[in-house]
């Protein structure tokens, strides 16, 4: 990796990438399908001269404007932010690939702004024709980018044939980019509908017009958890085959998966028994529980996709540790700290005596003077390979997937195995990339801070060998026979 | 640590279009970003403070600005993306361990934003419904902390322009925030004093285009104002005007005096002399035209687009130091460039047809707003 490694205690970096891409995906989401809802209702209205209507319009795109224009907006830059600070690596990588994809959807972004806030503030003020444009316009232009930006989240999963070309089109329209958006899409219907009937059940005091919302708003949602179940079956059939693996071996994303899936057929079940054939369910609790549903559904879904790309943050060429899949081979021959510059800088401050500058800026490590150094500094150098090799997914001692109760009674020989082939212990974690001695200084500090049995228990204590068992359990193995 | 090897290497997959073209769309987009991101900067302060005034036209302008802002901040973070992403395509190898370096505080800024902005909403709502112009006290005291908490969030932007342009600053502060070569994400520049006196250079910058704003409002927006605010508008112009100029002046000195030989030599006696005088004198035509059009009506117009010159210019100088501090460890030029044809087509196309339907909107409004003076609405 090129960046200094933010090691965030407890949490680890990543998760906040998380956390804000979930909050976000919330409400972006909305933005897509409330400017649809906007666009559509209002023509109808003005159609009916629904006077009524118009005025519960009107209110609910004063929300829609100060939900999506601030949080909204705010959070997608937090996202692009939290990805440059704890993925720098990949970051960099979309960037430089995709960097006119970006540009052309904040064209769409400024189209967005514009026809948003001539919808809301110029209502009434600008003849119907020309009000409902701008509500076509905006919805037009937010819909293009989620079309724009899914381009390059589905690339992630499955970049298609840019490995080969690094054509910009083909990674683009890569293989998941149709089901992701047909989700996405049936999403952004979906959560709109919710946010319809969670705003109109606090806001809407005519029963009538409230009734009337819901069965009105019944339909898109019906719909959208149709595209959402459809594209999500999709994307699962073109699921790359390490990522349907990750998803029936990881007992979370298993469970998540059907929870997901159960969740939509729920909301689809209700929605037609309840809103569509017989408006009247709709209050505040019911349109809270709906909401619940409908967040709960898409940040799983949200969550889903991140956790299936492992081993990598771009399938098969960034790994989730900051790693790019081809250096790898060059990184076991060469050390993993020579090919890391945070590392090695340090390295050579901490150690000069074990590092050679050459003239062309390049480094050289003395790894058997690694090696011989006195324990206190092979420890603190495994956990500078530590930071850089696993913090990613792990926290140390306590926090994300902590790695000292991950190895709570190893033996040393489990845990330098473990370091040598992580990815055969869980295919989801990335190869090992230094050398052997560096195996070795990582084995150090994980035994270092890895805890003995716990107390209390028949193979608690100190008892590695077979003699040791033997001893402990007063037995051998022919009496036990 | 030698900071030469902190800086990351050029990747191999370069530039997706030449290096001109790029720092064209920085430099462009900045200068874009700084004319709205001026005006929350030291807008939202100003306004507050004119609030107090005991004089009505400029409690008036302060109700103005502060119903405006929720748009300028709007266009305003949109712009920012611009030179953002360009940024990020051709100051990789300093700008994200910079920001990973200082990255709680970076992080901060999208919290931050969030409350400031929601703060000016809530102010300008309250303007909005308030009677006889009495807002609330919450309401009050959501436009102060709006106005503090962007002038918080420009103290990060600005240590951190400053801790990517000194890459020679970074082993120390890995050294101290920092364990087993990874970063915590707490370094600050609240120490360092050339972060605070290119805070005040720049603040006075933001404080002029506040001025010229005060003049383009009077001019070009407040058809619906009475002919004593209009005509204060511009007589407080200037007179803020060459108040920030004096902010300006003082900060710039400051700000220069901080420079090492090098880039002394550079920006007044090298090649970077022509941008760095031009945009050392740029201020005096906003002022010259804010004082001679003290009885035109449309000054205005010509004001703010001179100010929009000036930080055009502002930008350059700014970009060819920033430039200057960085060549010993590397040169941004030097990547190569592997065009991406079919996208920036697609990005210029969709660019041009954009400013379209921009174009379309604005006309329609402006149309709508016509008729709604016409009918007297
Ligand atoms: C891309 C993310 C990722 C990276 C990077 C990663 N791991 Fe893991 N690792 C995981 C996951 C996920 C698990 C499963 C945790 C669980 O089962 O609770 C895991 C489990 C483990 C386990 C326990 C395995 C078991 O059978 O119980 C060990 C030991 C381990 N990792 C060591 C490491 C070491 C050492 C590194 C760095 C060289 C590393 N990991 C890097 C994701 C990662
Ligand atoms: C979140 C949306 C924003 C984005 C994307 C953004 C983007 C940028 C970028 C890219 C630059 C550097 C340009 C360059 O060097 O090429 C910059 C500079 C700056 N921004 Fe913004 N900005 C945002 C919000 C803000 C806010 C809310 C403030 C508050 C005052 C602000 C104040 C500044 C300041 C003061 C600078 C100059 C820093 C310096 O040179 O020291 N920005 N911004």
């Amino acid at each position: 990796m090129s960046y200094p490694w933010w090691h965030v205690p407890f949490l680890t970096a990543p998760m906040l990438i998380a956390l804000i891409a979930t909050v976000h995906v919330l409400v972006s989401h909305y933005a897509v399908g409330g400017g649809l809802f906007l666009a559509v209702e209002t023509s109808h209205a003005y159609k009916h001269n629904d006077e009524g209507y118009l005025a519960y319009l009107k209110q609910h795109a004063w929300f829609f404007v100060l939900l999506t224009v601030v949080f909204g907006a705010i959070t997608g830059v937090g996202i692009w932010w939290i990805i440059g600070l704890a993925s720098p690596l990949a970051t960099h990588f979309l960037i430089q690939t995709f960097v006119f994809g970006w540009a052309t959807e904040w064209v769409f972004f400024v189209i967005e702004l514009a026809a948003g806030f001539a919808f809301y503030y110029f209502w009434g003020k600008l003849d119907r024709r020309t009000h409902v444009a701008m509500g076509w316009i905006y919805a037009a232009a937010a819909w293009i980018s989620l079309v724009l930006i899914t381009g390059i989240t589905a690339f992630m999963l499955d970049p298609g044939q840019w490995p080969e070309t690094h054509n910009f089109w083909h990674g683009f329209f890569n293989p998941q980019f149709l089901p992701q958006v047909l989700a996405r899409t049936g999403a952004a219907f979906l959560l709109a509908s919710m946010y319809v009937y969670f705003h109109a059940s606090f806001k809407c005091q005519d029963t009538d017009l409230l009734r009337y919302i819901e069965r009105r708003s019944s339909r898109p949602a019906m719909l959208g958890s149709a595209l959402v179940a459809s594209g999500g079956l999709w994307w699962y059939l073109l699921l790359p085959a390490s990522s349907k693996a990750a998803l029936q071996g990881a007992a979370v994303i298993n469970v998540l998966m059907v929870i997901m899936f159960t969740l939509t057929i729920v909301v689809f079940a209700l929605l037609y028994i309840g809103p569509y054939r017989n408006p009247g369910w709709l209050s505040p609790g019911f349109a809270i529980m709906f909401l619940g549903f409908g967040l709960a559904a898409t940040a799983t879904g949200e969550y889903i996709r991140e956790a299936v790309r492992k081993p990598y943050i771009v399938y098969n060429l960034v790994l989730g540790n900051q790693v790019l899949a081809e250096k790898v081979p060059l990184l076991r021959e060469n050390g993993f700290i020579e090919g890391t510059r945070w590392p090695s800088a340090w390295l050579a401050a901490r150690h000069p005596q074990l590092v050679t500058t050459h003239p062309d800026g390049s480094l050289t490590v003395d790894e058997q003077g690694m090696l011989a150094l006195p324990k206190y500094d092979r420890v603190e150098i495994g956990e500078v390979l530590f930071m850089y090799h696993c913090n990613d997914c792990h926290a140390e001692r306590s926090g994300v997937n902590a790695m000292e109760h991950l190895l709570t009674g190893w033996s040393r020989e489990m845990v330098a195995t473990s370091v040598r082939h992580p990815e055969k212990l869980k295919y989801f974690m990335p190869p090992w990339s230094g050398t052997d001695a560096e195996a070795e200084i990582l084995t150090d500090y994980l035994m270092d801070m890895r805890p003995e049995m716990p107390e209390g228990m028949f193979f608690g204590g100190r008892h590695d060998s077979l003699s040791d068992v033997q001893a402990m359990i007063g037995n051998t193995v022919e009496e036990a026979r | 640590m030698d900071p030469n090897g902190l800086i990351a290497p050029v990747n191999e997959l370069g530039y997706p279009a030449p290096f001109w073209f790029l720092i064209f769309f920085r430099v462009l987009g900045f200068t874009l970003h700084l004319l709205p991101m001026n005006l929350w900067y030291a807008g939202t302060i100003t306004a507050m403070l004119l609030g107090l005034s005991r004089i009505p036209e400029a409690r008036r302008f302060s109700a103005r600005l502060m119903s405006q802002m929720p748009f300028i901040i709007a266009f305003g973070v949109n712009l920012g993306i611009v030179p953002l992403l360009f940024l990020q395509v051709m100051g990789y190898r300093v700008f994200y361990s910079a920001t990973i370096l200082m990255a709680w505080q970076w992080l901060a800024v999208i919290a931050l934003l969030c409350l400031a902005y929601y703060g000016v909403y809530i102010y300008a709502v309250g303007l909005r419904t308030a009677k006889q112009g009495q807002l609330k006290a919450w309401q009050r005291a959501s436009g102060w902390a709006s106005a503090l908490l962007f002038i918080l969030i420009a103290v990060i932007f600005h240590s951190a322009m400053s801790t990517m342009a000194d890459p020679g600053s970074w082993p120390a502060i890995a050294e101290q925030t920092g364990r087993a070569a990874a970063v915590y994400g707490t370094a600050h520049s609240l120490a360092d004093p050339h972060m605070w006196v290119r805070m005040l250079f720049f603040f006075g910058l933001a404080l002029t285009t506040t001025a010229a704003y005060v003049s383009f409002d009077g001019a070009m927006l407040a058809g619906h104002e009475t002919d004593d605010y209009r005509k204060w508008t511009r007589g407080f112009a200037p007179q803020l005007y060459t108040a920030a100029l004096v902010v300006y002046g003082i900060g710039g000195l400051l700000y220069a005096n901080s420079w090492d030989a090098g880039l002394r030599d550079y920006m007044t006696a090298g090649s970077a002399l022509p941008f760095a005088a031009l945009a050392a004198i740029g201020p005096a035509i906003p002022l010259g035209l804010l004082w001679l059009g003290r009885n035109a009506a449309k000054a205005g117009l010509w004001v703010i687009i001179a100010q929009f010159l000036v930080l055009g210019l502002h930008a350059i100088a700014r970009q060819l130091a920033q430039n200057f501090r960085l060549a010993p460890y590397l040169d941004i030029a030097a990547d190569p460039v592997k065009m991406q044809v079919g996208p920036l087509v697609m990005f210029l196309v969709s660019f041009v047809l954009g400013l379209g339907v921009l174009g379309w909107i604005i006309a329609k409004l402006v149309q709508a707003n016509r008729k709604a003076v016409v009918s007297g609405q």
